[in-house]
């Protein structure tokens, strides 16, 4: 049997086509040594398309994983590779102060109660598990202009690239704020506790050296 | 040990979010109808699936290494709720969790099959935020996130995906002035 047109259009049908629409129509199965291919194979490739790909990506992902974490435990003794900055961490320049530095009654007789003298006021060393914290905190005109550190965690480089990261940040939210009493930094919680703490008690010790209440 | 869980907790959550990227970006060219002709649409959609499937699965994986580092302190109730606790920082990676598995699990055959279209087209668009969320975590959050690799990854990783969500908006624009 063959279909009643043998052409498309103006083109004639591939004779291979024809063949094949003629076993459809006949429900024919197919003759053996047959060059159509048979159909539970290509039903079966059709089923699961992409399957190199899914298997590449799969692949790659768990090398990359590994190689990445291999690339970090290499590096982890070589923090500058990686482009660590320590932000404001630094060595105390100006004196640890419990009392004022510029003349406490001249001060105290022309500014508001609030008004604390100007210098650097050093907070208690809070410790947790990973270390100490402690900080200073610098007055200018009765505000808090910086918040140096004087000791953090370093004992090793991932305290010290988490801390790289988390001080910078809590050192600007308390300028912004002027208090100490900032947000946690994802990540660095003991050191956002400790820094909250030790910068409260330079606060109050500035507040106390011009006998101002908290 | 510690160090350990570290150095894989920055790897998955990197990969996990390539691996988004790539996932939406094949989802936004294949809905564009813009995959081309060398490829059948259907090895598009196959890999677009998959692709999905493997970030929530190495997103589970990101959230469980870091669950055991001891050294972050996270609690599970943390991984699955964000709190204040542990900062937004990490409560937005909380929450692009719980976006991407809205995103994938009902594209699942059997549940899509019982989801009316329109419902399964919405979940499906949380993909977009899903992905900033977890570019906003992975910036606020990463130990890497000073690195220059890391900045200048994240912003090829952005950069990738605009041209394809343009692509697809358009396209959606086009439609809209034909049919009306």
């Amino acid at each position: 049997m063959t279909t009643p047109h043998n052409t498309i259009g103006d083109r004639p049908i591939d004779p291979l086509l024809q063949h094949r629409l003629d076993q459809l129509i006949a429900r024919a199965p197919l003759a053996a040594g047959s060059a159509v291919s048979p159909a539970p194979r290509l039903a079966g490739r059709r089923a699961k398309p992409a399957r190199a790909a899914k298997l590449s990506a799969l692949a790659l992902s768990t090398v990359s994983t590994v190689m990445l974490a291999g690339l970090f435990a290499q590096h982890a003794d070589n923090v500058d590779s990686i482009g660590f900055t320590t932000g404001t961490i630094s060595d105390p320049v100006l004196p640890t102060a419990t009392t004022a530095q510029t003349t406490p009654a001249t001060v105290a007789a022309t500014a508001p109660d609030t008004l604390v003298a100007d210098g650097a006021y050093a907070g208690i060393a809070d410790s947790n598990r990973w270390g100490n914290v402690q900080v200073q905190v610098v007055y200018s005109s009765g505000q808090i202009t910086d918040v140096q550190i004087v000791q953090y965690p370093d004992g090793d480089n991932k305290s010290v690239r988490i801390n790289a990261r988390a001080l910078p940040t809590l050192i600007s939210e308390s300028i912004s704020a002027q208090r100490a009493d900032v947000s946690t930094v994802s990540g660095a919680t003991y050191t956002s506790v400790s820094y909250r703490v030790s910068l409260q008690s330079a606060i109050d010790n500035a507040k106390a050296a011009m006998g101002v209440g908290s | 040990m510690n160090s350990w869980m570290w150095f894989l907790t920055r790897s998955t959550g990197i990969v996990a979010g390539v691996l988004g990227v790539a996932s939406l970006v094949w989802g936004l060219y294949f809905s564009a109808r813009n995959t081309g002709t060398r490829l059948k649409p259907n090895w598009w959609l196959a890999l677009h699936n998959f692709l999905g499937g493997l970030t929530l699965g190495f997103i589970a994986l990101h959230m469980l290494v870091s669950l055991l580092d001891t050294d972050i302190g996270l609690r599970f109730v943390d991984l699955l709720w964000p709190s204040s606790e542990v900062g937004w920082a990490i409560g937005w990676g909380v929450v692009a969790f719980w976006l991407f598995a809205i995103v994938v699990l009902p594209s699942v055959a059997r549940i899509r099959r019982r989801l009316p279209r329109k419902a399964w087209h919405l979940a499906h668009l949380l993909a977009v935020p899903a992905v900033v969320l977890s570019g906003v975590h992975a910036y606020q959050t990463g130990s890497d996130s000073l690195s220059v690799w890391f900045t200048r990854g994240l912003a090829l990783l952005v950069g990738i995906s605009i041209y394809p969500l343009t692509v697809r908006l358009l396209g959606l624009a086009q439609h809209r002035r034909v049919a009306a």
